[in-house]
């Protein structure tokens, strides 16, 4: 279970391309046309994306579930193959990408209620990626803090007026380690907070 | 529908040649009863059934393009060869 296990350039590649073809012949067989390309980010994450073809929404699934599925197959694929985990992304259509810019939009536009009306805004339920997204967008902000509250899938980011530094604040940078990781997206790695 | 669910499971697996998919076509709804070795039946529901879900999800998704429910059952072959049901019974 250890994400920091390195591999050899030869053994990415071969992880690459042994996600791809499983990849590709699962959309097949799941009627899509569309097709996987599959590359190596500068960070060593393996990149998978899926192009073209009708009905990309249907293979992305509600906020990304079934994207969240393919990558959940594929990582035990992984592991059964190599003996070792893939830090393995899978993408469609930018889902990704625009994803994280939603997160960082209703994350500004929580800060704002907050900072009018000196209340507590609670966000919707997030997965541990997508509440890390909040937690980092908003660390660096002067008028509000963030934190989570409830439990398992119902867990969700809290932004509250005031700058207080708890350490209940980075409790999600914690729990996103370890467990949540395997089933979670690891976002593309754009820095957050630039605004 | 069922060579999805055969390429999949087939790969979790550690003995493919157990794995057996029996397909019922109804109007608007598909049955997939998926057999495998007793042994590698964790290997396909997973921890808190994360992978079986997975597969679910999947198979859903498939399903959707073509307008139709699915309903997948996880089995057993025990040694007397009877049918063992593993894990829940779930309809999309």
């Amino acid at each position: 279970m250890d994400r920091e296990e390195s591999l050899t350039p030869e053994e990415t590649q071969q992880m690459m391309e042994f996600c791809r073809e499983k990849l590709a012949t699962i959309i097949e067989r799941m009627g899509f046309g569309a097709k996987a390309e599959a590359r190596i980010r500068e960070d060593g994450h393996i990149l998978l994306e899926i192009v073209g073809g009708e009905d990309l929404g249907l293979l992305i699934g509600k906020e990304g579930n079934t994207l969240r599925a393919l990558q959940t197959i594929l990582r035990v694929l992984v592991v059964k193959r190599f003996d070792k985990k893939a830090m393995l992304i899978l993408d469609a259509d930018n889902y990704l990408l625009k994803r994280e810019e939603a997160l960082i939009d209703t994350a500004y536009a929580a800060v704002e209620r907050v900072e009018k009306t000196l209340r507590k805004v609670q966000l919707k339920p997030m997965n541990s990626v997508e509440r890390r997204i909040i937690h980092m967008t908003l660390a660096n902000e002067e008028n509000v803090h963030t934190y989570s509250v409830g439990e398992g899938a119902d867990r969700r980011v809290v932004i509250a007026p005031g700058k207080v530094r708890s350490q209940e604040s980075f409790r999600d940078t914690g729990d996103y380690a370890p467990e949540a990781a395997d089933d979670s997206y690891a976002y593309s790695s754009e820095s957050h907070g630039n605004r | 529908m069922k060579e999805l669910v055969e390429y999949i499971v087939s790969a979790l697996v550690d003995v493919p040649e157990e794995v057996m998919v029996i397909e019922t076509l109804g109007e608007s709804i598909i049955v997939l009863e998926i057999f495998v070795a007793q042994d590698d039946i964790g290997k396909v529901i997973g921890r808190e059934g994360r992978i079986a879900n997975a597969i679910r999800t999947i198979v859903k998704a498939s399903a959707a393009k073509s307008n139709k429910k699915i309903t997948i059952e996880i089995l057993s072959k025990n040694p007397e060869g009877e049918k063992q049901p593993v894990g829940q019974r779930s309809t999309f």
